[in-house]
């Protein structure tokens, strides 16, 4: 049953022939759908990254703020200006710098904290492992944009590097849940004990034959979960809890024209669209490394 | 199976005291002192004020608070919101059902289209068909809930004026309408956001009973019904789909999270006056009592979904129910 | 209109005209007024409440001893008619007035209406554990006696050009029967104030929050009934929803109708726009006393230099062209063009930027390498709130914020909802913020706003705390004086001084444009309150559409219900 997360990882053997990341590329550049995911991608990563160089505008200038607001597109503003004579197009670019910005470091805080607690669940095992699995499963029956309405509220006015923390704190339960089966299936595996017996430290089992096996499900996570974030980091800043002005990310500029959606119709779908896209392309490039690994085992 | 099911809500209950302690936390840790958003409002008058002081003990130390919390809590006290001037639980019982229909309608919405889109993928799979619904499934999955519902909302009552613009009732006329007029007033206005909700979680459960029937179809029994000459269609129906079907429950459980998330942005964009509305609206007001009310709700909601989704397994599987 | 919906009205209007409708005195009564609005209503009690809706349900429901004339003429009592009150007399010193109850006057729960209720008023008003901003409005008036039922005199302190305005505008009067029992520190959450009982011409029907508000005519009231029967506000959660139910005829009428809304409305041949002359203007003011201490000034905005030259920054013209196109003027400071007293051109502080920034490099702000200015370790940095329910102000806050960038101030703008950034103003827990004031037709009412008694008073209005005494004095002397030409230039001195002071950046002086069905016939819109006449709104039998005939409520006198059925 792929899509469905599983508790207990089957166990490989320690040394894989082929490394996960070699893996994992050559499966993406087999099939022409996930190939053509990554050019999509890599263009809107690109453009996110040389923002500084490659956007028109300065995206929080307001040139002129009675003849230039709310144009429709047009060769000079492909992607219209906004009631503050924004140049949507820079916005969009630079929103793909912070989104994209937003969701790769906050998924990073998610890994680290998703791998850290279900090692730790998972090797301690017992009580406190039990205590630990109640703990998640309470964190995992919160819906996480809920759980970051109920933290952004009671601290309003967050910087950026607040906003990644939090939605970092707020997204690691469903791989620790992977982690601690990987490391309960581990820890009973044979060679393990013959590597016990034979005098390897923990940090060395950890090390040498823990961690290759969770670079998988890793890789798959963070994929997918850069995905989520960009998501939930649009839904928040158009809920007005995300990222403030007069920074744009897509979820801001889509609720700056939120007023006249109508009238102010580019101000939803550019910005809509780059996210529909990178999130598509995330999945196809997450699911394809996830089958490439799957099949594998 | 009932002492499957007492297990379960054992379980059940320690997860919601857990989160009540999360949100204890929450409201606590939060900057400035958590209950003056309702102590120090002019509009809130000193009656409900010397309730809550004694209710919560916001004198005493910590550790009597939490008790004191928790207690609340048990007996389905969840504070005062003062944007609404009465209590968070008569808020939400208010809301609740709201949003309970919208999710529900989307839940059999969503499975019914998911599964059948599911099953015209398999039968042409590999052909032109097959491929574009994928990538169509693909669209809409990724797709921001607040986008997807801004454009139905654009296209619908404004571009194409077939459904009124938002609340669950006409604001004006609905008391002075007869019962029928009534019923279809509200149905009138639960079309489009049901719609919604329900094209949102339609892809989800697409790719994953499209993916089921994949993994059922190189089966031995399918193979065997093959050869005894049953066309592609009845093998679909007859085993395939009902092997198939199996995992789907299980994920009815899952898609719990993803329809209440669902429904807050629904609700915001079509003011449907439920529990995710009210939510969203307290961010604004900074009610947060209500916000951390909002919280333990949706996770009992989404706990006791959980639940009937793993009882709807057990009772579905003769397998497990040999057990 | 969704199709189903048209057919169920249309046969509920065919069943309605069947039987037959109303008719008396050419005129016909009926209809109903829906009003498309976008807040909430905070409080329906007269002295406590501070939204527009409030206020206008409040006018419907409740009534003043008398009403001002449409000239908004505020000096002794030219233009004023009766409402409550059938005749007054002023006594020979002045320093009284004696108001005569129209003996027909009843509450809607059927009680007459007495003097005392008017005393109790004045009491509950003044009332210290109410808090009401109206007492700082009514300190000229010593007291009111009820010699008998029907009397109530007003006695004043001194002789001045607005003693009957004060007597009248500021209070709507009250039942005491109803109010006396609960104290005022409760009067908030009461039962009464969900369910107003007042003497006007509409009886409170039902609130839902957050959607409907809706009012039935009085049909028995001692002034005649109303001709529309039925009132209804249907809010909605959002400026844009309101909008668009105007423009689908859910609604018949939107109070504040904006620059991209006339193409709309234009396309729609049913609606129309009317423009007219109002009281209200937008500014952006400081905080002049430092939130975490209330006694020390602001660490940034205590120096009236550096609020000069932040005004000096900011070009207030384009800023209001941008975010108003045509239906605004920039606010010339804390006061009106239609006020009589208000000098066209008052002498303002010009658009300089560059001066500006000299300015505050000469303070000693200096640009550091972020291109924020920095002094004594302390960035030139603030917090700028704005309600979110208002677009225009959230507009004006971030144009502002971009504006101020090019001189090296950093500006973070919090959005909020209407009521918590008045509760952060006034605790004084803000930098910045956006505000705008409706102000009354007297331009006196600027002592609540930035005089020193408002700043004071713990119910005052004055979040800025801007307290100058040669500006308070202006202000008492312009009030005090009976020549017209006296008081404008007592004024003028007053406005240049605050001006110069700089408490706030004046933004604009919008342009009201409402926008209604054409079917409806509006009387004059008075500048205060467009609301004032709709009693005499009426609708041609001949255009009535079937929201009109639907039934009222059970609440509507005997005489009204005979050929009215429901469908």
């Amino acid at each position: 049953m792929s899509g469905q997360t599983r508790d207990f990882a089957p166990i490989s053997s320690p040394r894989p022939r082929e490394s996960p990341l070699a893996l994992g590329v050559r499966r993406i550049l087999r099939a022409r759908s996930s190939r053509a995911a990554l050019v999509v991608l890599g263009i809107i990563v690109l453009a996110g990254a040389l923002a500084p160089l490659i956007a028109p505008y300065d995206p929080a200038a307001q040139p002129d703020i009675v003849a230039l607001k709310d144009l429709p597109p047009s060769l000079a503003h492909p992607f219209g200006t906004d009631p503050y004579s924004r140049d949507v197009l820079s916005r969009v670019i630079y929103g793909a710098r912070l989104s994209l910005l937003i969701g790769v470091l906050a998924t990073l805080v998610s890994l680290t904290l998703g791998v850290a607690y279900g090692a730790i669940a998972g090797y301690a095992g017992g009580l406190v492992d039990a205590l630990m699995m109640r703990v998640l499963d309470a964190f995992l029956s919160i819906p996480r944009l809920l759980l970051l309405i109920g933290v952004l509220v009671a601290w309003p006015r967050l910087s950026i590097a607040a906003l990644v923390l939090f939605l970092g704190f707020t997204g690691w339960f469903g791989l620790s849940r992977i982690v601690r089966g990987q490391v309960l299936a581990l820890k009973h595996a044979e060679f393990i004990t013959a590597a016990r017996a034979l005098g390897a430290s923990r940090r060395r089992i950890l090390w040498r034959h823990l961690l290759p096996n969770l670079v998988s499900p890793i890789v798959v996570a963070a994929t997918l979960g850069v995905a989520h974030v960009v998501v939930l980091e649009a839904g928040l800043s158009y809920l007005g809890i995300g990222v403030p002005q007069p920074q744009a990310s897509w979820g801001n500029i889509i609720q700056d024209g939120a007023d006249q959606v109508a009238a102010l119709w580019w101000m939803s779908l550019f910005p809509g669209l780059f996210i529909v896209f990178t999130v598509m392309t995330l999945n196809i490039l997450g699911e394809a490394l996830r089958d490439a690994y799957e099949r594998r085992s | 199976m009932l002492r499957y099911l007492a297990r379960r809500l054992g379980q059940a209950a320690v997860i919601v005291a857990i989160v009540a302690t999360i949100t204890f936390a929450l409201i606590h840790l939060a900057p400035g002192d958590p209950f003056s958003a309702v102590m120090d409002n002019p509009n809130v008058s000193e009656r409900v004020r010397a309730t809550l002081r004694a209710q919560y003990g916001l004198d005493r130390p910590l550790p009597e608070q939490f008790v004191r919390y928790v207690n609340q809590l048990a007996h389905g006290e969840m504070g005062w919101s003062f944007s609404h001037d009465r209590p968070v639980q008569a808020v939400l019982a208010t809301a609740l059902p709201n949003t309970l229909l919208l999710m529900a309608i989307a839940l059999v919405g969503s499975f019914g289209l998911g599964i059948l889109i599911a099953l015209i993928q398999v039968a042409r799979r590999g052909s032109t068909t097959d491929h574009t619904l994928s990538a169509i499934s693909l669209f809409f999955f990724s797709m921001p809930d607040f986008w997807l519902a801004i454009l139905a909302l654009l296209a619908f009552t404004y571009w194409v004026p077939l459904f009124p613009v938002g609340g669950a009732v006409d604001p004006v006329m609905h008391e002075y309408m007869g019962l029928g007029a009534r019923i279809v007033d509200r149905l009138w206005h639960l079309a489009l956001p049901a719609l919604t909700l329900t094209v949102l979680a339609a892809p989800t459960v697409a790719r994953f009973q499209r993916a089921a029937l994949l993994d059922v179809l190189p089966a031995d029994y399918i193979r065997t019904a093959r050869l005894k000459g049953l066309t592609e269609r009845e093998i679909l129906r007859r085993h395939a789909l009902r092997n198939a079907l199996l995992p789907i429950i299980s994920l009815v459980g899952l898609s719990f999270p993803a329809l209440l998330t669902g429904a807050f942005f629904i609700e915001k964009i079509f003011a449907w006056p439920g529990m995710g509305l009210a939510v969203v609206n307290a961010i604004g007001t900074r009610d947060y009592p209500l916000v951390v009310g909002g919280v333990i709700l949706g996770s009992i909601m989404v706990t006791l979904g959980s639940i009937l989704a793993d009882l709807l397994y057990v009772w579905a599987d003769p397998r497990l129910r040999a057990n | 209109m969704a199709p189903v919906k048209r057919g169920v009205l249309l046969c509920m209007a065919l069943l309605c005209a069947c039987v037959g409708t109303e008719s008396s005195s050419g005129k016909s009564r009926g209809g109903t007024l829906v009003i498309s609005t976008g807040g909430d209503p905070d409080v329906l009690i007269p002295p406590l409440l501070s939204t527009v809706q409030a206020g206008q349900i409040s006018d419907m429901v409740y009534e003043r001893l008398a009403d001002i004339g449409d000239s908004l003429n505020t000096v002794n009592d030219a233009g004023f008619t009766s409402r409550l009150a059938d005749r007054w007399t002023w006594s020979r010193d002045s320093l009284s007035i004696a108001f005569h109850i129209d003996s027909g006057a009843k509450w809607h729960d059927g009680r007459p209406v007495r003097s005392s209720d008017v005393r109790f008023t004045f009491q509950s008003s003044t009332d210290s554990t109410l808090g009401s901003g109206v007492k700082a409005l009514v300190s000229n008036i010593d007291s009111v006696t009820a010699p008998d039922s029907a009397t109530a005199i007003f006695w004043f302190h001194a002789r001045t050009p607005r003693q009957f305005y004060d007597a009248t505008y500021q209070m709507p009067i009250m039942p005491e029967h109803i109010w006396k029992v609960i104290a005022p520190s409760s009067w908030r959450g009461s039962d009464p104030a969900k369910h107003p009982i007042g003497s006007g011409q509409y009886r409170f029907v039902r609130w839902i929050p957050r959607a409907v508000v809706e009012l039935a005519a009085d049909t028995a009231n001692y002034r005649g009934a109303p001709k529309l029967s039925r009132l209804i506000w249907s809010i909605a959660p959002d400026f844009n929803t309101a909008v668009t139910r105007f423009l689908s005829g859910e609604t018949d009428f939107f109070e504040v109708l904006r620059p991209e809304n006339l193409p709309e409305v234009a396309k729609h041949p049913e609606l129309r726009t009317k423009q007219y002359r109002g009281l209200a203007y937008s500014f952006a003011w400081f905080n002049l006393r430092d939130p975490a201490n209330h006694s020390r000034p602001h660490p940034i905005f205590g120096d009236r230099e550096l609020r000069r030259a932040l005004t000096m920054a900011t070009d207030r013209a384009k800023l209001v062209r941008s975010v108003y196109d045509s239906l605004a003027l920039p606010a010339l400071g804390p006061a009106v063009r239609a006020y009589p007293t208000t000098d066209p051109n008052l002498a303002q502080i010009p658009f300089d930027l560059p001066r500006a920034r000299q300015i505050l490099d000469s303070l000693g702000w200096r640009l550091n390498a972020e291109g924020v200015r920095e002094r004594n370790g302390r960035l030139l940095q603030f917090s700028l709130l704005a309600a979110s329910t208002s677009k225009q102000r959230v507009q004006l806050a971030v144009l502002l914020q971009e504006q101020l960038r090019q001189a090296g101030v950093k500006v973070d703008v919090e959005q909020l909802e209407f009521p918590v950034l008045v509760e952060r103003e006034r605790k004084r827990a803000f930098d910045a913020a956006i505000g705008q004031w409706n102000t009354q037709p007297s331009p006196g009412s600027i002592r609540g706003s930035w005089g020193t008694m408002g700043s004071r008073a713990s119910s005052g209005t004055n979040y800025s705390s801007y307290e100058n005494p040669v500006f308070d004095a202006y202000v008492d002397s312009a009030l005090a004086s009976f020549d017209p030409a006296k008081a404008k230039a007592y004024f003028t001195r007053a406005y240049e001084t605050i001006i110069e002071d700089a408490p706030a950046i004046w933004l604009a002086e919008p342009l009201p444009t409402v926008g209604y069905h054409s079917r409806l016939q509006l009387a004059p819109l008075r500048s205060d309150a467009w609301w004032a006449h709709i009693p005499e709104w009426w609708i041609p039998p001949d255009k009535r559409i079937p929201r009109d005939n639907a039934p009222g409520p059970t609440m509507s006198a005997p005489a009204e219900s005979a050929g009215k059925k429901t469908p």
